[in-house]
């Protein structure tokens, strides 16, 4: 073999001794994502259809690659179709966290001042309560579903990126690139769209990454718990919940697969998200 | 022809004697207090516990606690047939309108106090007139006068005959003393009740356990078990576990766990039949049911047997009634026939569309199936139903929701996955989920809001001759009527499994009622060897 050839150009930089890790997790999530979204073309079954003749088989059964449970329905296709609706919840509650986060931190920041210890304290507030149990409390006031587990999770986690955003855009705000703008004339309007915000987003992007992981977790909880995805259809926490009796009487894969599926997702999430943060060992 | 006019009770009460071996001039070691015969102690878990322990605000099927502390004036036998409890006979006059009942002598209660024929007055007094509160007082209607002519007769003068009043009165006494002025709902009494059966409650610590201990006073003598306690394990893997590890002596086990007690040397498992099936209603406010043809078509389109053998691994047997498991059973079994499908759909006007699902006038037969989502056996019955009409071209959306979001939508739920019936007389249990009088919009049990004239009048029949020949009659007819009319899918009846310790003896079969409830039906008899 030829000797280790250093990888040049744009390569040499990316593969920083940190950099394997991140490329690994970016791929196991790109291809878990893959995945869900194209289940009906990796597999022939519908997750909640079950087969009498098929019941109980070991994982590696010839057409079953992971078995199927008790009532003959396909793992794979419950795994599979379960991220659909896990990651779904992920990416959407993520994205409503920040949205809603960093409306309220600029809102704060920006606003008059009775509106900003209005959200900080609420904020502070809100994090003083165990975060369950005000998720609980809401799951079970709107009824199991797929939107409330992702309002659960947005209504329970906006309060770091609130803040995060609020301390950011005020150090932002007396800055000299800043007076520059309103130099140059620009309106506040435009000064904050054009340079305010976009200054506070990279520890943003962090906690994004993070919430991604936060709500898959959530919503498995939930659903464990019967107050997330309505039952029957598949997902990570639902599965956990459906196979649990299961862990004494044998089948115990039935439970490792959705489990494994999960701690995969918040391991390489959080990978990228210690990939994201800023190296000066800021909280987010 | 008639029945006897006079039921003699004190002959089935030798019977009984007899058979258990414990009537007073026997002098069992038990009855005598013998050295560690009557020490014995059993530790049963069960996963669900009530919220009162007072047996008429509970139905008929009662929670072994309740079970164990309270006596009714009559109660049922091995095979479910009424036989004497704290009334030692009775005569039932001609006309079924006049019933004589003659206590037992020397009957107290727990505490200690007498228990007499005022007792017996107040509680159905206090049923018959709790209305909503208790749902037994559906018996009682009929009743319009008790009488106490002295401490150990009883008197009750209905205004028309009601063929299950002895098995009514199979209800556990109440005692005046404690509840007179109040009401029936008493918490308090509900915590702490005071019974005149076999064993009486020492605590009760709700969501853990209740400790019984065996009453002296029982009038067939000690029981053979000192003490009993009932623990509240809802979790089942959780039950099992306790069971393993010896925390518990007994319990009832899941029929997927089964296999795991069999190896284990100092158990038993005890299977029993059970009258509790589970049926797919149909909801006749959902204008998709109206066609009977297409009722018997999905009658046809379940597998019962693979439901049988893959949801309780072989634990329970194909329904194909309301009263399979009563002495009335009549009805012809529906054979998993995709034929009989096709041409009963067909029959009715359907044609199978693009997708493969049944149509007619361009609407698929779609409906949504549910059931409480917290119950694992109804929510596999019910994925299992759905495939299995799924794949004859119904397009069933399995639906199942939680309990609390259930209850406050009965009529909301198209097609659900019910539990009814009962091993005792069937009046209870067919007249309140099939006749037209007591739909869900009036206040009554049927809750899918069937109707069928044919049906109400076999059932009224049934329930107001005391002619076992025509009543038997009445229920035959209900049955085919119910078969060419179907108001249900029917699926399966269950069995129920028990594990007691190996050295336990006393536990006999018979078939129990809804939620396997009924096992410690003659609990006075059980007593361990060993300890």
């Amino acid at each position: 073999m030829a000797e280790a050839v250093r990888p040049r150009g744009l390569l040499a930089v990316r593969l920083a001794p940190r950099r394997p890790a991140i490329a690994a997790a970016a791929l196991v999530l790109a291809v878990m994502g893959l995945a869900a979204v194209a289940a009906p073309l990796l597999t022939p079954y519908d997750p909640i259809a079950t087969d009498t003749a098929a019941t109980a088989l070991p994982p590696g059964s010839p057409g079953h690659p992971l078995g199927t449970d008790l009532l003959g329905r396909d793992l794979l296709a419950g795994l599979l179709y379960g991220g659909r609706t896990s990651l779904l919840v992920g990416l959407a509650a993520a994205a409503m966290t920040v949205v809603l986060g960093t409306l309220l931190g600029a809102a704060a920041a920006a606003g008059p001042r009775w509106l900003d210890s209005l959200i900080a304290r609420a904020a502070d507030m809100l994090l003083s309560l165990p975060m369950l149990i005000v998720t609980l409390a809401l799951a079970a006031v709107a009824g199991p579903s797929l939107a409330t587990v992702i309002v659960a999770v947005a209504v329970t986690s906006w309060m770091p990126v609130a803040l995060i955003a609020r301390a950011e855009l005020r150090s932002q705000r007396e800055r000299l690139y800043i007076r520059a703008a309103y130099g140059l004339g620009l309106s506040g309007a435009q000064v904050f769209r054009r340079h305010l915000l976009p200054g506070a987003l990279p520890p943003v992007a962090s906690i994004a990454a993070f919430e991604v992981g936060h709500a898959v977790l959530t919503e498995s909880t939930l659903s464990f718990l019967g107050l997330g995805i309505p039952p029957n259809r598949p997902s990570w926490g639902n599965l956990l919940t459906e196979t649990k009796a299961h862990l004494l009487t044998g089948e115990w894969y039935t439970v490792a697969y959705p489990a494994a599926a999960i701690v995969i997702v918040i391991i390489a999430v959080n990978v990228l998200a210690n990939a994201v943060a800023p190296a000066d060992g800021r909280a987010w | 022809m008639r029945i006897p006019k006079l039921v003699i009770g004190a002959v089935a009460t030798a019977l009984l004697a007899a058979g258990c071996g414990q009537a007073a001039p026997g002098g069992r070691p038990a009855q005598a207090g013998g050295a560690g015969a009557a020490s014995g102690s059993f530790t049963y878990a069960i996963g669900d516990e009530p919220e009162t322990l007072n047996p008429v605000l509970q139905d008929e099927h009662t929670d072994p606690v309740t079970e164990l502390v309270f006596r009714g004036l009559t109660r049922h036998d091995a095979d479910n047939k009424v036989v004497p409890g704290l009334a030692e006979s009775w005569r039932v006059s001609e006309d079924g309108k006049s019933y004589t009942f003659t206590l037992r002598k020397g009957l107290t209660w727990h505490d200690g106090k007498p228990l007499t024929s005022a007792d017996a007055k107040f509680t159905i007094e206090t049923v018959r007139d709790a209305g909503t509160d208790a749902p037994l007082s559906r018996n009682f209607r009929t009743v319009t006068g008790v009488e106490t002519p002295d401490e150990t007769t009883v008197k009750l003068t209905l205004d028309r005959p009601f063929a299950p009043m002895l098995h009514s009165l199979s209800v556990g006494l109440l005692p005046r003393h404690l509840l007179e002025g109040k009401k029936v709902t008493d918490p308090a009494y509900g915590r702490a009740p005071v019974g005149a059966g076999p064993f009486k409650l020492v605590t009760w610590k709700h969501g853990q356990y209740a400790e019984l201990a065996a009453f002296d006073g029982y009038y067939e003598g000690r029981p053979g078990l000192g003490k009993i306690v009932i623990k509240y394990v809802p979790d089942d893997t959780a039950r099992l576990v306790q069971l393993t590890g010896g925390e518990v002596d007994g319990a009832n086990i899941a029929p997927q766990q089964a296999a795991k007690v069999k190896g284990l040397a100092n158990l038993r498992t005890e299977v029993y039949p059970t009258a509790d099936y589970r049926a797919l209603m149909l909801n006749f406010k959902f204008p998709v049911f109206g066609d009977k043809k297409l009722r018997q078509a999905l009658n046809h389109a379940v597998d019962r047997d693979a439901i049988v053998k893959s949801v309780v691994l072989g634990y329970g047997k194909p329904a194909s009634g309301p009263l399979d498991e009563s002495p009335y059973a009549a009805a012809t079994p529906y054979t998993f026939d995709p034929a009989k499908v096709t041409s009963l759909m067909t029959e009715a006007g359907y044609a199978k569309d693009a997708n493969g699902i049944w149509a007619k006038d361009g609407k698929p037969v779609r409906f949504e199936l549910s059931t409480f989502a917290e119950e694992s056996l109804r929510v596999a019955i019910l994925n299992v139903a759905a495939t299995q009409l799924k794949a004859q071209g119904f397009d069933v959306v399995p639906m199942p929701r939680p309990r609390d979001q259930v209850r406050k939508n009965w009529a909301g739920q198209q097609s659900f996955v019910v539990g009814w019936g009962t091993p005792y007389d069937p009046d209870s249990s067919v007249y309140g989920p099939f006749h037209s009088s007591e739909a869900l919009s009036k206040g009554g049990s049927n809750f899918g809001e069937y109707a069928n004239p044919e049906v109400d009048k076999a059932l009224e029949e049934a329930r107001s001759t005391m002619d076992e020949g025509k009543r038997r009659a009445a229920y035959e007819r209900f049955q085919k009527a119910l078969a060419d009319d179907p108001p249900f899918v029917w699926i399966a009846y269950l069995q129920t499994l028990n594990v007691v310790p190996a050295d336990m003896t006393g536990p006999q079969r018979r078939t129990l009622g809804h939620h396997g409830y009924g096992f410690f039906w003659n609990a006075e008899k059980w007593r361990r060897n060993a300890s």
